[in-house]
């Protein structure tokens, strides 16, 4: 059963969540060695892995490496109490017996509010926050197409150099051009159609 | 507990009881029993249409037959009585019932049954499949909030996900009509996104959920030379940076492209025959220089004749492969790739390697 589209996935990456300082907190390296900010990491990697939400024993395994029912309890309660509240976390009733959870988003922004005589606004603080990108729910097939793209381009550069030092006949290198260059399109207008503004943010800001 | 009322009316105040009607009901679905009659009256039997079989299932009339004859057809009614006005020579009459389950829908209120109830309610005769048309979005203010289905669950024990493409109802698959069922329809709230330009052709108008942030974008038409270029974005907070366009749907929202005249083509139709000239100028200034390299360079080949590989495809395909290699380890360790994925995709690149050599 697909519990989530692959576009609502990646919609959480592409957003950029404004938070509350109260809230942004839990993010910080304060926060390191509280069970909140751990819940906050193991969903991402369970997520990453499974391409979708996640079980609550599943993530009481991965934080305290148990997950009997005292210790999903308090994953439960830690939840609730604060990342539900804040908006980080969001909760998914598939059935009676089957609650799953998932990060509402991957790159988070700290604002302040501010109440002035012109009504309520916001200022953002600081940098964008990032979830480790190696946690982020993106398909293999994402990085396979990333990978053959460098590799088609590498290895048309080194196509035209080998021609200009006369290393290959014309007629090969044409050939080889045209075969090599399709296959780069390809690739290209894939990652164009089905990961739009993915590389850019993947790869450009890495 | 048996419901069934039924009520046996005289019009003839100071009737005999000369004879007796014997009234019954197919499979015992309610209890026989005996009414007086008298010859010189006109006589009518009265019965409710359904009456309760358990906590969740009913019977239906649905014929009847007087004196072993023909069975006759009663046209259904989920409530009401049926009255049946009984020859006075009969002697014995015979009701046919069928056991009904409801099907409750809960969760939207535009849907329909396929096909629809015989008593036009939402009770099913026993054994018969189901299914329910929903329609997939509601609007609740026009052209700017919507609700759309997004998932549905039947008993509440089973749970579907609802594809989110351009059709405008959902059909679920038959459900078989043997107890009482439950089907739950999951709602998400959708707002209006809509991109409009003076000029131009727009991308992103739509439907999305509240938090989603939405690329939008312009193709602007030309007067002329005379280009109208994107100056900016107008109608809501978008993440503009000169190429492309972001904005987030937090409520039903309308943003605008505005368009600038932009007369650069104009310029550069000016300059580029100009440039082009004075190219062809130089370039009959240079011709000579060339003439003696290339001479130079047939006195070489004449010497010796270039030697080619005849593995160079083989080469340049290894060449790929180590590329492509190299670029995975390169997003490995740069973290971009998590150590499970990236196992994952070594393998699978293996394997279609193994299995194209």
């Amino acid at each position: 059963m697909c519990l989530l589209s692959e576009d609502d996935l990646f919609g959480r990456i592409l957003k950029v969540k404004n938070l509350k300082e109260n809230c942004f907190k839990y993010l910080e390296d304060s926060s390191k060695e509280l069970l909140t900010q751990k819940i906050i990491f193991a969903m991402s990697e369970l997520t990453s892995e499974r391409m979708g939400p996640v079980k609550l024993s599943e993530i009481a395994q991965k934080t305290t490496g148990q997950n009997d029912k005292g210790k999903q309890d308090l994953v439960r309660l830690t939840i609730e109490k604060s990342l539900l509240k804040c908006g980080l976390v969001e909760k998914l009733r598939y059935a009676p017996n089957d609650v799953r959870y998932i990060l509402t988003a991957y790159r988070f922004q700290k604002i302040k509010e501010i109440d002035s005589f012109r009504g309520e606004s916001s200022e953002p603080i600081g940098e964008i926050f990032e979830l480790p990108k190696s946690t982020w729910p993106i398909p293999d097939e994402f990085y396979i197409l990333l990978a053959k793209k460098f590799g088609y381009e590498k290895s048309l550069n080194k196509l035209h150099a080998d021609f200009d030092g006369k290393l290959i006949p014309r007629g090969k290198y044409e050939n080889l051009n045209s075969e090599y260059t399709k296959s780069l399109n390809q690739i290209c207008d894939k990652l164009d159609s089905s990961y739009a503004g993915l590389e850019t943010l993947v790869v450009t800001e890495s | 507990m048996f419901g069934l009322s039924t009520l046996i009316c005289n019009d003839s105040s100071a009737f005999a009881q000369s004879g007796k009607l014997s009234v019954s009901f197919e499979d015992g679905v309610a209890p026989s029993y005996d009414v007086a009659l008298s010859s010189d009256g006109k006589f009518s039997l009265t019965l409710d249409y359904s009456w309760v079989k358990d906590e969740t299932s009913r019977y239906n009339l649905v014929s009847y037959s007087i004196d072993s004859g023909e069975s006759v057809k009663i046209s259904r009614s989920a409530r009401g009585s049926f009255t049946l006005d009984v020859p006075s020579d009969s002697s014995q009459i015979v009701f046919s019932a069928v056991t009904q389950h409801a099907l409750t829908v809960t969760g939207t209120n535009d849907f329909s049954f396929l096909p629809s109830s015989p008593t036009q309610d939402n009770w099913f005769d026993s054994g018969t499949e189901v299914s329910i048309n929903v329609g997939k979005a509601t609007e609740i203010e026009k052209n700017k909030v919507r609700q759309e289905i997004t998932g549905w669950s039947l008993d509440k024990s089973e749970f579907w996900n609802i594809e989110d493409d351009e059709s405008t109802f959902f059909i679920t698959p038959p459900v078989t009509m043997n107890q009482y069922h439950l089907a739950d329809f999951f709602m998400t709230t959708k707002y209006k996104l809509n991109v409009v330009a003076e000029n131009g052709v727009t991308s992103g108008s739509g439907w999305y959920k509240q938090g989603e942030t939405v690329p939008i974008g312009v193709v602007s038409s030309n007067d002329g030379l005379i280009f109208n270029t994107l100056s900016q974005w107008e109608g809501a907070e978008i993440e503009y940076d000169g190429n492309t366009a972001q904005v987030f749907v937090d409520g039903p929202l309308t943003v605008t492209a505005k368009l600038e005249k932009n007369y650069s083509l104009v310029i550069v139709v000016i300059i580029v025959p100009i440039l082009a000239v004075g190219i062809v100028v130089a370039k009959k200034f240079k011709r000579h220089a060339p003439v003696i390299v290339e001479k130079t360079v047939e006195k070489t080949v004449e010497n010796s004749e270039p030697i080619y590989s005849d593995k160079y495809d083989e080469d340049l395909s290894i060449y790929l492969s180590e590329q492509i290699t190299a670029k995975l380890d390169g997003m490995h360790s740069s973290k971009i790739i998590s150590d499970f994925k990236y196992l994952k995709i070594k393998e699978m690149l293996t394997f279609q390697e193994t299995k194209t050599s």
